[in-house]
């Protein structure tokens, strides 16, 4: 019976992520990211399928399967781990110092240590004459190495709220780590009442989640340059005028790389893509430490928009984007020189400007800049 | 099979359904199906409340008066049927675009019968009994003699959501559009499998969780569509053009050409008339290139701002001199049906496909850029000199 209704329950997620891996492996162009995602669902899948298998009794069976399921139950947690780690820092875990790798693999090690020895010493778990699943004196310990790791990865996306200065990125790592909690309360939930099986099929629905948030960034942004896309340009825009602040004012800044076609035409196509991308990293540090919506408006026009005090303000922001361009210049090297013209516009709320025309008002000021500037 | 059984069967489906409409929320303002996607899922949300709420009813058959249980159980009817009608409009209109035919409106327009006659029986069935009743003394769940009939409508949409997607499929030009039409069929089998699990084994209680997997699919689909194509002119964005290229130059066999476009002075064009104009010639141009190419199983993408790519079959040049030429002509034609007050001059280079060493793609795409550019200059010359 209790096979039927684990068949009933596991059937959805399953099937669920295997239709996400099969979605993942259609796409030719197989980044770290994906490779990483789709271990992490693999293994999930797994877990899913063993744990539905552990409940047919049989001994010989129930032995195997119940050791590839406790193999796996950290190990989800650690792949968890090492995907947050890739989003936020760009790197795997197996890039840590040696103390921080050691402290993660080290239980790892003796947890495996355990688990192999476990047959005998029936430390973790055991199977009785009946073909039954029994509990082993250290029966919590795979439970608190995952906790353990979870944890980790909670604690890793608060660091990075702290640390990253995009208003986007900053969003993502709160959402990641709610997300986290999500598996962790579930297991709980489930050692709690008995007869309710969710911790499993709600991971699986987390990892939907994750998965969903990295076809939206696809959406949402350029694929050349990184940055947000036209679209996501459009909808940010929208949603921010109808929140004003208080002290603040909304600025947009309309940017567009000077001599761009003149860079195309000489060197071409590659070349020109590479100036893009230079300009969007230029763009991108000069935000670091400030708040800001970044994005590429289209070929070589870029937007950005970004509460200041005043014109004043916004004017020396100007400016300093400006110097940013002529450092980078010095240091970068390059045949030709990279600078941009800059407008800006506010939303003056007494006359409610409408958005159309704020990208009129930027537009309008960075071409007499860029006829001045040239 | 205990209430919790259906309850946690339920429950999950529930939660990652919420997510997509979550997700969906303020992203989809620019598609016009999103709507009917957004309908499907509320439909298929409603339905496996319905089921959590109606078994938990015959659980507890002493708690809730009769009128309730009617209730719950039309419900449930209607959103189920309901599901099925809006999964086949949905996967209709993605296959037939927006803008249908009086014929095919028609047609969609009686596809609403048997939804309507369902729903017409389902409303009538406490007092004809003709889905299904609920006893007044103990409170059971009967089975009607018109239940078979629901099934079958149910069964009819989905199995006729999956033909159309295979007959699509089937006459479909374009390779990406191939995949997309094999992600609505599958979409659609799923479900059915799991309808015929749980008519072999009551048991398994599969029919609601593979048809929110089935949705789930139609989803990620959707998603995939929006990352790989171009909103302005329904090409292929570049994106897609680079995943094109990598499955191209491992598998294929036969010759192929990479093609470059540009419109000269696009920028004048902008300019002078405006970007309304600007985006009006891109898809004129766009829909030009895809009526050159209706026949053959070639890849349009849009490149960068006035720039398109296109991948050919074909083994000579002078073949490939002849349909950029055949191009410029057809764009040239529907510039003067559609009466535009500027024109389009279309410079083109393009690039043959060796082997990975001497043509990676790359290179192959510096190639045709260079000889685009040769194209472009000279044409600027001969304009001058006349």
């Amino acid at each position: 019976m209790d096979f039927i209704l684990h068949l009933n329950i596991y059937m959805f997620p399953m099937i669920l992520l295997l239709v996400i891996v099969f979605s993942m492996r259609k796409n030719p162009i197989q980044t770290m990211h994906t490779q990483l995602f789709t271990q992490l669902l693999l293994a999930t899948i797994l877990l899913l399928f063993t744990d539905l298998l552990s409940w047919i009794s049989n001994s010989l069976l129930s032995l195997v399967i119940n050791m590839i399921f406790f193999a796996l139950t950290p190990l989800v947690s650690i792949m968890w781990l090492n995907y947050l780690t890739f989003c936020f820092q760009n790197k795997t875990i197996f890039k840590y110092s040696l103390i921080k790798k050691g402290l993660l693999i080290c239980p790892l090690i003796l947890y495996y240590f355990m688990l192999i020895v476990t047959p005998i010493t029936h430390w973790i778990f055991q199977i009785n004459l009946h073909g039954q699943y029994e509990r082993g004196t250290f029966f919590l310990f795979p439970y608190i190495l995952s906790f353990f790791y979870m944890m980790i990865s909670f604690i890793l996306c608060l660091l990075s709220i702290e640390k990253n200065g995009l208003s986007t990125q900053k969003n993502k790592a709160l959402s990641y780590a709610g997300l986290t909690l999500i598996p962790l309360f579930s297991t709980l939930i489930q050692n709690l009442f008995l007869g309710i099986w969710i911790s499993l099929p709600i991971t699986a629905v987390v990892e939907f989640l994750l998965y969903l948030d990295f076809q939206n960034q696809q959406v949402t942004t350029d694929s050349l340059t990184r940055l947000n896309n036209r679209g996501c340009f459009d909808i940010y825009l929208r949603d921010a005028v109808t929140q004003p602040r208080f002290g603040f004012q909304l600025y947009l800044f309309m940017m567009d790389l000077n001599h761009f076609k003149a860079i195309n035409d000489t060197y071409g196509h590659a070349v020109g893509d590479q100036a893009l991308v230079q300009t969007a990293d230029i763009l991108r540090k000069c935000l670091h430490n400030n708040e800001g919506f970044l994005s590429r408006y289209g070929g070589d026009e870029f937007a950005l928009i970004r509460f200041c005090e005043n014109d004043r303000v916004a004017q020396e922001f100007a400016n300093q984007i400006q110097r940013a361009f002529i450092t980078a210049n010095n240091e970068l090297n390059l045949p030709y020189s990279l600078s941009i013209s800059i407008g800006f516009a506010h939303l003056h709320k007494e006359w409610g400007t409408p958005v159309k025309t704020l990208i009129e008002t930027a537009d309008v000021m960075m071409y007499q800049n860029k006829k001045g500037g040239r | 099979m205990s209430f919790e059984t259906y309850l946690q069967t339920d429950f999950i489906p529930i939660l990652a359904l919420l997510a997509i409409l979550l997700n969906s929320n303020s992203k989809f303002a620019s598609i016009p199906n999103a709507k009917r996607f957004q309908r499907l899922t509320f439909f298929i949300i409603g339905s496996l409340l319905a089921d959590a709420i109606t078994w938990y009813m015959f659980s507890r058959t002493d708690l809730f008066p009769l009128t309730i249980m009617w209730i719950a159980n039309i419900a449930y009817f209607i959103l189920a049927t309901g599901t099925s009608y809006f999964w086949y409009v949905y996967v209709y209109y993605q296959i037939n675009g927006e803008n249908l035919t009086l014929h095919q409106k028609r047609n969609l327009t009686l596809c609403k019968i048997p939804f309507l006659t369902i729903c017409v029986m389902v409303i009538l069935s406490p007092w004809t009994h003709a889905l299904f009743y609920i006893d007044s003394v103990t409170h059971a769940y009967i089975r009607g003699g018109g239940h078979l009939l629901y099934s079958l409508c149910i069964m009819s949409y989905i199995i006729s959501a999956c033909v159309i997607s295979f007959v699509a499929k089937r006459h479909a030009l374009f390779r990406t559009e191939k995949t997309d039409y094999n992600f609505l069929l599958c979409a659609g089998i799923i479900p059915l499998v799991g309808f015929a699990f749980q008519i072999i084994n009551p048991d398994l209680l599969y029919i609601w969780p593979s048809s929110s997997v089935g949705v789930c699919l139609l989803y990620i689909n959707f998603q995939e569509q929006r990352i790989s194509i171009d909103a302005l002119t329904s090409l292929n964005n570049r994106k897609n053009l680079e995943r094109f290229l990598q499955v191209k130059v491992n598998k294929d066999n036969c010759d192929w050409y990479f093609i470059m476009l540009d419109v000269d002075d696009f920028k004048f064009i902008n300019d002078k008339f405006g970007h309304m104009e600007g985006d009006r010639a891109l898809q004129l141009i766009a829909q030009g290139l895809k009526k050159v190419l209706g026949n053959s199983s070639s890849f349009i993408c849009r490149y960068g701002g006035d720039e398109f790519a296109i991948i050919v079959d074909g083994t000579k040049d002078y073949e490939i001199d002849t349909l950029i030429q055949s191009f410029r002509d057809t764009v040239w034609d529907l510039s003067q049906v559609y009466e535009t007050p500027f024109h389009i001059h279309l410079s083109g280079g393009y690039a043959k496909f060796v082997d990975l060493q001497t043509t990676p793609p790359l290179r192959l795409v510096a190639m045709a850029d260079e000889k685009m550019y040769n194209d472009k200059n000279m044409r600027k010359h001969k304009h001058m000199k006349i």
